[in-house]
């Protein structure tokens, strides 16, 4: 029996956040800490684009940026200002789909046939976004751009992935 | 698929004893899947096709289904026990919507419950079927997009 380690598993994302965000932007993010975070509700500001996937185990992977950091993520990926927040948001989407992409191919790499396929994505804000899941380990990645903190959170059933 | 969507909001309902009525739905298509008010719970879909459920509540709607849920007890809406009720409601009926739609190789993942005032939010970016649910008191507007 193999437990899968939502620790070690955030990790997994943290690369192919970084390579979308150098190619978007062409800046690089630093790793500034890995901390597990108790209690079922996060709440974040800014805007929080979020994947959830399922397979042999289940969890949700999530994005949080600041509103100005987002809308020159936006920027930088389409060659101009967003006309509406919405926009900002639908580019974040795309940032956190790439992203998760990525790291269910690592975890399925490691896990074989676990067989993990991601749902749409999805985004959000509001001061704050307030989200809660269930019963899950919950991991926070901090990566820095400059000033700015970008926050890669997993939420992940720790099951049998053997 | 709206009539099985239809068919597991009202059967899981009534299975925990908040009165929905069959008849009395209003349907609306969305262009993009969209969030209207300041709390959802999300819940994806995996498989052979992709999608995202949503459930609106509404404040009264919430207040509407705790008062089944939790009878006597007066939860705050926000509280961590109150938002765990709606989000394992949301589970349910989506796991008996899959169910009813009999399809081989979907799944759905963990629901996640997102809330914020003014929230403005997009659930996916394909189009959305909104169904609105009349409950006691209040309402719950279930969408879903499929891709």
């Amino acid at each position: 029996m193999a437990l899968v380690d939502a620790r070690k598993a955030v990790m997994d994302f943290v690369e192919p956040l970084r390579q979308v965000w150098a190619d978007f932007t062409g800046r690089e993010l630093v790793l500034a800490g890995v901390e597990r975070l108790d209690g079922k509700a996060l709440s974040l500001n800014g805007v929080v684009a979020l994947v959830s996937f399922s397979g042999r185990f289940r969890g949700r992977l999530l994005v949080n940026l600041s509103k100005s950091a987002a809308g020159r993520l936006h920027e930088a990926a389409l060659g101009e200002p967003a006309s509406s927040d919405e926009e900002v948001l639908l580019s974040c989407m795309e940032l956190a789909n790439m992203v998760g992409g990525g790291g269910l191919t690592a975890l399925n790499d490691r896990y074989r046939g676990s067989n993990l396929r991601l749902a749409p994505p999805s985004a959000f804000a509001a001061e704050p976004v307030r989200l809660c899941n269930f019963g899950m380990n919950v991991f926070n990645v901090l990566l820095r751009d400059g000033e700015e903190t970008i926050r890669l959170n997993l939420a992940m059933k720790e099951e049998d992935a053997s | 698929v709206i009539d099985e969507l239809r068919g597991a909001v009202v059967s899981v309902l009534s299975m925990m004893g908040v009165p929905a009525s069959a008849s009395a739905f209003a349907e609306r298509k969305d262009p993009l899947h969209r969030l209207s008010g300041d709390m959802a719970v999300l819940v994806g879909i995996v498989g052979t096709k992709k999608g995202i459920l949503s459930y609106e509540f509404d404040a009264d709607g919430i207040l509407s289904v705790l008062r089944v849920m939790a009878p006597g007890m007066e939860l705050d809406p926000e509280s961590e026990v109150a938002e765990s009720a709606l989000a394992e409601l949301s589970n349910m009926v989506s796991g008996n919507f899959l169910t009813a739609l009999g399809s081989q190789g979907l799944d759905i993942t963990p629901p996640t419950l997102v809330r914020g005032r003014g929230l403005l939010g997009v659930a996916n970016t394909a189009p959305a079927v909104r169904v609105l649910f009349p409950l006691p008191g209040g309402n719950l507007s279930v969408s879903l997009s499929l891709v």
